[in-house]
């Protein structure tokens, strides 16, 4: 909309160290969100054998776990790795359309 | 009447209306930075106009100082607080905020240029005013998601991998089916709400973050409202505001407000009237 605002161009190391943690974890979480969303699918398809499902939940529920300890060490939660895309919604929007 | 601006200020627009006030406009209106208020003949209608500096309005100037939520908002507020001084007496076609000309014959240029659509908005807003609505999902505690946890968990009964999938298969069915339902209610308060109103538009939701709640807004509309069904439009919104109102949503009002959603004077239209208020 206008030029650079340079004053307040924010570079505090520490600042851009944990904005640029809570980017890569949102990626992350988009992921995770991703494929979660898909198991559940398959799962509730019914075409996953015994095996199958368990080995991928056990993945998922993992991998939800080092989600929160991420998260913690960085003083994040979850929802603050939501990112606002405007008319597009929220990017991991958790009710699906 | 008209002192063609120096270059060191602007004209900044607020409304147009077709009579002048008959007692003025109050001193304290415009914008702090500007000169008094001023009426500007245009044809048969009227433009309440200020004098601005260009240090403060011009366009890099200006960008910058909308970019600052805080200026913004003292700008929208002096812009508002104008617009309904000059709507105290009549029916005014509200301007965007910051609507800026170099002179008094530029703004009376555009005016006079869309005078016929400017008069025939005139009409449809006399004795109407507009009414802003909101619907949000209601915010349910997390309980809700705990309740389904400790529901899958029992009857999956397997071991760790497979009681989480069932978990996240339960939290995800609870979700979908209250959203669902919210979605529903909110179209329903919409339709409701709609039997009385001359004219509604629905803007884009607002963000979480502009909200400030946990949940999605669902229903973010105007509602053009003849004064004669004022009455009718407030009982309809207290019905579904209360305890009757549909359940899972919030039902949040505010109104009468000058008719801003109603009032585009473009013939076009602009898609998106609705600025956010909160940047980056």
């Amino acid at each position: 909309m206008s030029a650079p605002r340079d004053r307040t161009l924010d570079l505090d190391p520490d600042r851009v160290g944990n904005d640029l943690a809570a980017l890569v974890l949102t990626v992350v979480e988009l992921l995770r969100q991703l494929m979660e969303r898909q198991a559940v699918r398959r799962f509730d398809a019914g075409t996953l054998s015994e095996e199958q499902e368990d080995r991928l939940g056990t993945a998922l529920m993992l991998l939800d776990q080092r989600m929160d300890e991420l998260c913690e060490r960085h003083g994040l939660s979850r929802s603050d790795l939501n990112l606002d895309l405007g008319p597009l919604g929220p990017l991991l929007a958790d009710p699906e359309p | 009447m008209s002192t063609p601006s120096p270059s060191s200020s602007l004209v900044c627009a607020f409304a147009v209306t077709r009579t002048p006030p008959p007692a003025g406009l109050p001193a304290a209106a415009g914008h702090e930075e500007g000169g008094p208020l001023r009426q500007l003949p245009a044809g048969d209608l009227w433009l309440v106009v200020q004098d601005v500096p260009v240090a403060a309005f011009g366009e890099a100037a200006l960008g910058e100082r909308l970019n600052r939520p805080a200026d913004l908002e003292r700008c929208a507020r002096a812009h508002h607080r104008t617009v309904e001084a000059a709507a105290r007496t009549g029916p005014v076609v509200p301007l965007p905020m910051a609507t800026l000309y170099r002179s008094d014959e530029g703004a009376v240029d555009a005016v006079t240029s869309r005078a016929a659509a400017l008069r025939a908005l005139l009409d449809r807003l006399r004795g109407r005013t507009e009414w802003a609505v909101k619907v949000h999902a209601a915010q349910v505690p997390a309980e809700g998601a705990g309740e389904a946890e400790e529901a899958g968990a029992e009857d999956a009964g397997g071991s760790g991998g497979r009681s989480y999938l069932s978990r996240a298969s339960a939290r995800r069915r609870v979700r979908q089916d209250g959203h669902g339902r919210a979605v529903a209610a909110a179209e329903a308060v919409d339709a409701e709400l709609r039997r009385y109103a001359v004219a509604a538009t629905r803007h884009r939701p607002q963000s979480e973050r502009l909200t400030g709640r946990r949940a999605p807004q669902l229903l973010n509309a105007a509602y053009l409202v003849d004064d004669a069904r004022r009455e009718d439009f407030a009982a309809a919104l207290a019905r579904l505001g209360g305890a009757g109102g549909p359940a899972g949503v919030e039902v949040g009002a505010s109104g009468p407000w000058v008719p801003y959603s109603f009032a585009r004077w473009d013939e076009e239209g602009d898609p998106e009237p609705e600025r956010e208020v909160v940047r980056p």
